[in-house]
């Protein structure tokens, strides 16, 4: 399957943006309990840098040998935040269902989204969700004290630079982008895609780490599942619509959907690009299956959860850095 | 795209029209006001005030009350819920809840107990109204009563709308998340009457402070959410209809600990104004307002989140935190200006 330029921006925004919705908002507002915008900065000028670097240097070619463990550690992914994005909708919404249903019920519709047509889906879906947060967030921004922004540097460069090196893993995702340029319809189209879909990705952190700023301004609560959420409760626009959580809800809904299809899909094509006998297709529902398994037992993946956003770092900032260049 | 399609409306058939894992409105309590007071042997009394359905639809028509009070004893609110479960044995749901209350003595002791209590309850809203109540809060959801509007959610809602009424500084819970001094509504109700008395001053979420009917007004002034009131200089011949035009603008001079606020207002003056009338009702605000800061700054309670203002000037954190705001606040000279 190819991409157009415009589905594969909408896929990779949703890859990396999509964990704005668990808990990754309030890991960027504890580093620095002020100052949004360095936190986000931070973040996107390394992977920004990272990726100039490749492109200066032309087409990075990832050896084959490597394909396994990206397409392992993204199942690995997919299956801690499946957990999350299950645990999170039992625990706000469907309190008294019992948990095993809600991740079937998610991994059904992750099966059938690697199988469908995912550029489509996430050019139809992607911008809907993200136009409906920032709606919902205007009306929260009015109430919000700006000031909390501020001190502009938060913790300071040390603090953050030194916390919050690890917490570059929670953008493991970036990866996506060194594997989209082989399904792009139009090859040329690799620098305008991959500058979009930085742009927007910065943009969408941007404006939801700021809410999470301004809207809530002492910690989160313990029991806090999704700080969007959280944000977006405080909405109250007349006496007519109190209660904002159906509309976040299916939101919600939709971005873990692409989300999880998508890294399965990602997942099922890098595999099958190792060996010529596997293909895609016959790869979604093993994958999905042990995505399942794991995600049921998300509870005893949570030491191997530490590790992980102590070390995934590493795949898309300097995994590629060693990989074998072949410059045209 | 079909098969996407099929499995959207599969899933909004099973998940959204409540066909699995329904409730049923006839097996539901609503509670609309939670009443908390203190007990000498260290336990809470929660008064629930849930609504009647069947007397709300008969209208004005109806005998029975549309509302209806339950009282348990506990040690917090979660196993008070499960006690009234068993009484009135129906499911309570919280997700109308408009109004919490407790009683001066909790008051005293503070509220933060209570904080994470109510606030990681994912049924509770965050714009239900947080009240102080003069005697107990039982006697006061006992008495409350709306005879202009038979729907008691509806009533808590225009009750303690702060535009709706400059006598009352509404405090919503989702201001706990941000402030831990504040002003909450002081009030009350005799004979099936409520009013509002004024406000009670928080510090670290403990009462240390009253604030007079009269002197709240100026408070929403100060804290940007007056909709209008009216300032009465009959003494003088005139009085004057002021409106808040858009929130304070507040200006910091870190270095001097002074603190600029300016009130952007709209006056329409009444009855026989001397030529000064205008300097005479800005003189009024500005005392007015500047009392409140002092009672305010002598207590050491932030109510008008200065802090926040200060955070601009640094760079950082720390250098924030060294500052070491509370020590300074008693110190801070403010400064009104009032423009029309």
């Amino acid at each position: 399957m190819t991409l157009k330029s415009k589905e594969a921006v909408a896929v990779a925004i949703n890859l990396i943006c999509a964990k704005t919705f668990l808990m990754v908002p309030v890991y960027f507002k504890r580093l620095t309990e002020s100052g949004s915008l360095i936190t986000v900065l931070y973040v996107f000028t390394l992977a920004a840098v990272f990726l100039l670097i490749y492109l200066l240097s032309g087409k990075i070619k990832i050896p084959k040998f490597l394909y396994p463990i990206i397409a392992i550690l993204m199942v690995l992914v997919c299956s801690i935040n499946l957990f999350e994005y299950s645990t999170t909708v039992s625990a706000l919404f469907f309190r008294t269902t019992p948990l095993f249903i809600i991740f079937l019920f998610f991994t059904l519709a992750m099966i059938i989204g690697a199988y469908s047509n995912i550029g489509k889906l996430n050019l139809f879906f992607v911008p809907v969700i993200y136009i409906t947060v920032f709606l919902m967030l205007l009306f929260t921004f009015s109430d919000g004290n700006y000031y909390y922004l501020f001190p502009v540097l938060g913790k300071g460069f040390d603090a953050v630079f030194s916390d919050g090196f690890f917490m570059l893993s929670s953008l493991f995702e970036v990866i996506i982008l060194f594997f989209i340029p082989d399904m792009l319809e139009d090859k040329k189209d690799v620098k305008k895609v991959t500058a979009y879909t930085l742009i927007f990705s910065f943009i969408i952190y941007l404006i939801i780490t700021a809410g999470c700023l301004i809207t809530v301004h002492t910690d989160l609560p313990e029991n806090c599942f999704s700080p969007l959420f959280l944000i977006l409760r405080q909405i109250k626009i007349g006496t007519y619509f109190q209660h904002p959580d159906t509309a976040f809800l299916i939101i919600y809904f939709l971005s873990a959907f692409l989300y999880l299809s998508g890294i399965l899909y990602f997942a099922s094509h890098i595999l099958s690009k190792t060996w010529r006998k596997l293909s895609k297709k016959m790869l979604i529902i093993p994958f999905g299956l042990l995505i399942l398994i794991l995600g049921v037992n998300g509870e005893n993946l949570m030491p191997a959860t530490s590790y992980l956003n102590k070390a995934l770092w590493i795949v898309p900032f300097i995994f590629p850095i060693f990989a074998r260049r072949s410059f045209k | 795209m079909k098969k996407i399609l099929l499995f959207l409306i599969i899933f909004s058939s099973v998940f959204l029209t409540s066909c699995f894992d329904s409730k049923e409105v006839d097996n539901m309590v609503y509670v609309v006001a939670i009443g908390t007071d203190k007990e000498e042997t260290g336990q809470y009394i929660y008064t629930f005030q849930y609504a009647l359905p069947l007397n709300i639809s008969k209208g004005s028509s109806g005998d029975g009350e549309p509302l209806q009070c339950e009282t348990v004893k506990d040690t917090n609110i979660y196993s008070a819920i499960d006690n009234m479960s068993r009484i009135i044995s129906k499911e309570i749901t919280l997700s109308h809840l408009k109004l919490i209350a407790f009683s001066q003595d909790i008051a005293f002791d503070g509220l933060e107990k209570f904080k994470p209590e109510i606030l990681s309850d994912v049924e509770i809203l965050p714009s239900a109204c947080v009240v102080i109540t003069k005697g107990t809060a039982e006697d006061y959801l006992k008495n409350v009563s709306s005879p202009l509007e038979l729907n008691p959610a509806k009533y808590y809602n225009f009750a303690f709308d702060e535009k709706n009424s400059p006598f009352i500084e509404a405090f919503y819970l989702k201001n706990f998340f941000e402030k831990s001094d504040y002003v909450l509504p002081l009030v009350y109700a005799e004979d099936k009457k409520a009013d509002t008395d004024g406000g009670i001053m928080f510090k670290d979420h403990k009462q240390i402070s009253c604030l007079t009917a009269e002197e709240i007004p100026y408070l929403k002034l100060l804290s940007g959410t007056l909709n209008n009131f009216t300032i009465d200089l009959t003494g003088q011949g005139f009085s004057a209809v002021v409106t808040q035009q858009k929130k304070p603008f507040i200006k910091v001079d870190k270095d001097n600990l002074n603190v600029y606020i300016t009130l952007y207002l709209t006056k329409e003056i009444h009855g026989n104004p001397p030529n000064d009338a205008d300097n005479m009702i800005n003189n009024k605000i500005r005392n007015k307002c500047l009392n409140i800061i002092r009672k305010a700054q002598s207590q050491e309670a932030d109510i008008l989140n200065i802090k926040a203002a200060f955070r601009p000037h640094f760079l950082t954190l720390d250098q924030f935190e060294s500052f070491n705001f509370y020590q300074k606040y008693p110190e801070i000279y403010f400064d009104i200006k009032v423009r029309s």
